[in-house]
């Protein structure tokens, strides 16, 4: 009888169970797994105990209360980390300033951004929410589990996930600010002096406070969010992702971050990424780039499908991203063409979407392989994961089945307009096709990303 | 037989002056009422039964049944009317006229350090200096009951200090009780300078407050310290000291569940005391605000009941069951026996056969969304009682939701289980405690400031008028209206007479505010331009046009960038020379709107019009 009520909530689309708890567990039988750090396990078992791997093994049981999935003729991997998205909030883009490293994307984290569940549906589990790149230093941004079904935001925060900040590059901030503003930076000579400059002035306004705290002034210093930042950045608080893609500029931020003993790097697209690996490498930069898009601006057109491939190769920390609402439910198909463009194994390919993504954002020691004690965020495929026939069963963050796709209602609404007409349609909405780095950037600039 | 005629002679010399002069307050002579058997409910949940009031110089001087009047007292023959004690809103813009909107775009260097005027960061203004009291929405306010409220500032970001006013004076001196009560804000940005968007609001509030903090400090080190480095003069900062120093409240604009986990997440991270206001979607948060110890002003805007909707929209059938339902919901207003009679109603509703029901089936999945959808539509009614239910002494805010409707939107919350006590103590005692008031206001009480009604039925009965109101014991009257019969959803006539014309629009949209304006022309064939300031020559034009009573829906095409068009609904609600409402865009959710007429139309037009009657 209790299960019949269970069933039928759940038929009625009301998560509210599922937001009520924090963690769960979840005992997942007999499935390959894809441990990303530990090899492939055949016709194993996958304890999640309140919301923790617990145990990985053959046999395992556990009580009449934990859910048990059958997993035979499946495969279970790590939850898919996008390293950069825009999705679960609701502004993108301070664009009124060059330099917002004052702004925080996790302000603005929208639960009911229905594309949380759909990426659910791809086995993503983690996101970075992230500042768009209209600016040369953006706002910083937010690491989010897909906990789709909470209300608060607050429940959408990785916690104690590191701080990371959007910075970008090239085109986008010299339109928006240099076009738009009349005002630095118009050139790649300029985008370095916002940077350079900003760093300046971070380090004054430490070296400022420090000075008040010590008594040698007597009097504060005025309060500066935006310095802060900057100072936090320089103290090694905060890891960059950077908007970029020609290899001179890649180079020219990492001579201005070595000036400021800065090393905590991410590049993002940095399509060019190919000409510089080794240099990234060396610097212990990391990359975020897309499986194959390129051309849709002039300072992309110098690019290969083969970046991850060379990229990994070389040394450099690399992940497969989407920056876009509609890639991030197939990322294990983009990982997948690294293997057509470059031959990576299977668990190179996978790793692109696991473990690298976590490492670039700082959260590696709790994500991104099947190990005892990390988070229990896995994903059950049916097939291979890099088969172009596997598909997601279930999607798991926590421990909570957050996706499961034989309870997979139509109507996945969360907050529901007591007025509006009901939304009926996709099609109307096909200009907002994905979530794009120029998003709330007001003017005329088409090109994304 | 001498008290009548005072009375009648009384009636007839207040109608004489408000005939010769155009205001309706009643010149105050010897500062002295005598309201005669009358029902007198002294608080909410108290009622004193039959007795007679005594006014004095402001003050409720004595409530008795033995009392006889005073020789120098105007006598007011109650005849078993009903007394409460006047209402006060919580948060309103009583009195402050709407700022014109601005065309031009301020001519700012750069767009990330704007002046705080252009972004709206004005906390060193006071609400009561901006109060004007011949103010219409003032008249309006009293004649629904009210007689005082915290007043705030209309803008953006920080539009300033809140001020308590009492609705008697004729300057906003006399009227205000307390200067600075709160300090309000809008987690609104402004389209094009820093912030604009709501993550760009939220770092500049931190940078604000924290820059207070360090002003703060730095004052007190300077003041101890010889020959130190001066603090700067700032009035915006040193305005929001206090906050930074729990002496003054901040009061945030917070409609939707999300805007109050910012708040509380603000609220939390700075320290302040918060009084989150205009809640709509609050009833999941209720005990975490109880526990957080935050102030709350419920939101009097309800969402619209659909039979507005289908009777413009749905087919026959439809429009005649709605109508019924919709008569029937009137009646509701709180009064028990009419409560069970429609409750008996819809029992025999329901067990009707549904044979009758002969339209085609609907589509299922539609079916189980309009489902949500109603159930949705029940939680935001039934706000109210909830907080009631979770025992929180909440106030009601007037920035949304029309103080004239007050008695309808009090009728559907208590239709949700919201009591008749609670819904009093939300406009009486909870306001009154709220505002630190409590001792002079809120209760019918000797010694009290004399704010109170008269009204002629129990005040929840749907018949009831006010006819009277004492403001600090000065009184005006109110003409009973007769209530206009209007048959089915036919538009006012003075409605559509006054829609041609351009009205000046504002949008809030996500990235801050967009203008632009609409231009009406005819009053039965609609036909409306509507033109964006961003791109003045690209007009759109409305289609699907429906006029309701006092409404008008229609949809336009909207650029969301080069080449790409989408369908937007307006829905504007009018009311007099000024409309508000909603742009709804799929998938972007709907957006406030609102405006004002900029322009009537040229003669030749209104002379078409007439040719057509």
């Amino acid at each position: 009888m209790q299960k019949n009520i269970i069933t039928l909530l759940f038929v009625l689309g009301i998560l509210l169970t599922v937001a009520a708890q924090e963690s769960g567990s979840v005992l997942i039988k007999n499935a390959t797994l894809l441990t990303i750090t530990d090899g492939v396990k055949e016709d194993t078992d996958l304890l999640i105990k309140n919301g923790k791997i617990s145990s990985i093994g053959a046999g395992l049981s556990v009580g009449s209360d934990v859910k048990v999935i059958d997993a035979e003729g499946m495969y279970v991997m790590p939850g898919i980390i996008d390293a950069h998205s825009h999705i679960a909030i609701d502004a993108v883009n301070e664009a009124t300033d060059p330099v917002t490293a004052q702004v925080w994307v996790g302000d603005a984290l929208n639960p009911f951004d229905v594309n949380i569940y759909r990426s659910l549906a791809g086995g993503v589990t983690i996101s970075h929410a992230m500042h768009g790149s209209a600016n040369a230093i953006g706002g910083q941004c937010e690491t989010i589990k897909h906990r789709w079904g909470v209300m608060d935001p607050e429940e959408l925060r990785m916690k104690d996930a590191p701080r990371t900040i959007k910075f970008a590059l090239g085109e986008n901030p010299m339109r928006v600010h240099g076009e738009g503003q009349s005002i630095v930076p118009a050139t790649r000579m300029g985008m370095e002096q916002v940077f350079r400059n900003s760093f300046e002035e971070g380090k004054a306004y430490a070296a400022a406070w420090k000075d008040f705290a010590s008594g040698k002034t007597k009097t504060p210093p005025e309060y500066s969010l935006q310095k802060q930042t900057m100072a936090d950045i320089i103290s090694g608080d905060i890891i960059i992702h950077c908007h970029s893609y020609r290899a001179d500029e890649i180079l020219m931020l990492m001579n201005v971050l070595e000036d400021y003993g800065v090393n905590k790097i991410c590049f993002q697209h940095v399509n060019e990424g190919f000409k510089v690996a080794p240099e990234l490498a060396a610097f212990g930069a990391h990359a975020s780039v897309f499986s194959d898009w390129w051309a849709y601006k002039f300072e992309v057109y110098y690019s290969t499908a083969y970046n991850a491939a060379i990229l990994a190769k070389n040394g450099v920390v690399t992940s497969i991203n989407s920056d876009s609402r509609e890639l991030i439910r197939h990322l294990y198909h983009e990982a997948a063409k690294s293997q057509k463009y470059g031959g990576l194994s299977d668990n190179d390919a996978l790793k692109l979407i696991t473990i690298n993504p976590a490492i670039q954002l700082g959260i590696d020691d709790r994500v991104g392989s099947l190990e005892k004690g990390k988070d229990g965020d896995v994903v059950v495929f049916s097939k291979h994961p890099l088969s172009i026939y596997a598909v997601p069963q279930y999607t798991i963050v926590d421990g909570v089945v957050r996706f499961d796709i034989n309870e997979d209602p139509s109507d996945m609404r969360l907050d529901i307009d007591p007025e509006e007409a009901v939304p009926t349609f996709m099609e109307k909405s096909e200009h907002n096709h994905d979530d794009s780095c120029l998003q709330d950037v007001q003017g005329h600039f088409s090109h994304k990303h | 037989m001498k008290k009548t005629a005072l009375h009648l002679c009384l009636a007839l010399w207040t109608l004489q002056v408000a005939a010769q002069i155009d205001y309706d307050v009643f010149p105050e002579v010897t500062n002295t009422y005598f309201i005669n058997d009358v029902h007198i409910q002294t608080s909410p949940q108290d009622s004193f039964g039959l007795g007679d009031i005594l006014i004095k110089d402001g003050r409720i001087s004595q409530i008795s049944r033995t009392m006889t009047a005073p020789a120098d007292a105007y006598v007011i023959e109650g005849d078993s009317a009903y007394v409460y004690p006047a209402f006060i809103a919580g948060l309103s813009h009583a009195g402050i006229a709407k700022e014109e909107s601005k065309k031009e775009r301020p001519k700012v260097k750069f767009q990330g350090y704007p002046p705080n005027s252009v972004v709206g960061i004005t906390p060193e203004k006071k609400a009561f200096e901006m109060v004007d009291p011949s103010n219409e929405s003032i008249k309006k306010m009293k004649s629904n009951g009210f007689a005082m409220a915290q007043v705030v500032p209309r803008g953006t970001l920080l539009p300033g200090q809140g001020s308590v006013v009492v609705f008697d004076g004729e300057s906003n001196q006399d009227m205000v009780l307390i200067e600075s009560v709160s300090q309000f804000m809008q987690m609104k940005g402004t389209r094009g300078f820093y912030p604009s968007t709501i993550i760009g609001v939220m770092a500049k509030w931190r940078d604000l407050y924290n820059q207070a903090a360090t002003l703060s400090q730095h004052q007190d080190i300077s003041a101890r310290t010889p020959q130190s480095k001066r603090a700067k003069k700032d009035a915006a900062l040193e305005s929001l000291i206090p906050v930074t120093k729990k002496q003054l409240p901040m009061v945030v604009l917070t409609n939707k569940v999300k805007d109050l986990h910012k708040a509380l997440a603000l609220k939390k991270e700075l320290g302040y005391n918060l009084v989150v206001a205009e809640v709509q979607q609050g009833w999941s948060l209720a005990e975490r605000l109880k526990k957080e110890q935050v102030t709350v002003l419920l939101s009097t805007k309800l969402p619209k009941e659909k039979k507005d909707k289908d009777s413009k929209k749905g087919d026959k059938k439809t429009d005649k069951k709605d109508a019924k339902k919709s008569d029937a919901e009137k009646k509701a207003m709180g009064d028990a026996e009419q409560m069970k009679d429609e409750a008996k109603e819809k029992m025999d509703e329901k067990k009707k056969p549904k044979a009758d029901k002969k339209e085609k089936p609907k589509d299922p999945e539609v079916e189980a969304m309009e489902a949500r959808q109603k159930k949705s539509f029940e939680e935001y009614v039934g706000q109210a009682a909830a907080f009631e239910k979770a025992g929180i002494p909440f106030a009601f805010s007037f920035l949304e939701g029309k103080p004239e409707d007050i008695k309808k939107t009090l009728g559907r919350m208590m239709k949700s289980g919201l009591t008749k006590e609670a819904a009093l103590a939300a406009l009486t005692t909870n306001p009154a405690r709220i505002l630190g008031v409590e001792k002079e206001v809120g209760t019918l009480e000797r010694g009290k400031l004399a704010n109170l009604f008269v009204s002629d039925a129990p005040y929840f009965d749907k018949e009831s008028n006010i006819k009277m109101l004492f403001v600090e014991g000065s009184m005006t009257e109110f003409e009973v209206k007769k209530k206009k019969k209007k048959d089915g959803g036919e538009a006012s006539s003075d409605f559509k007479a006054n829609l041609a014309g351009t009205w000046a629009y504002e949008v809030e949209t996500p990235v801050g505010p967009m203008g632009g304006s609409v231009t009406i022309k005819g009053s039965e064939d609609l036909s409306i331009i509507v033109t964006s300031d961003d791109d003045p020559d690209d007009p759109s034009e409305g289609r699907d046009i429906t006029l309701g009573d006092e409404s008008i829906t229609f949809v336009i095409d909207v650029g969301m960038g080069p080449g790409v068009e989408v369908p937007a609904t307006m829905e504007l609600d009018f009311n007099g020379d000024s409309f508000s409402g909603t742009v709804s865009i799929d998938e972007m959710g709907s957006m406030p709107i609102s405006g004002s007429k900029s322009s009537s139309p040229e003669h030749h037009h209104h002379h078409d019009h007439n040719h057509k009657h």
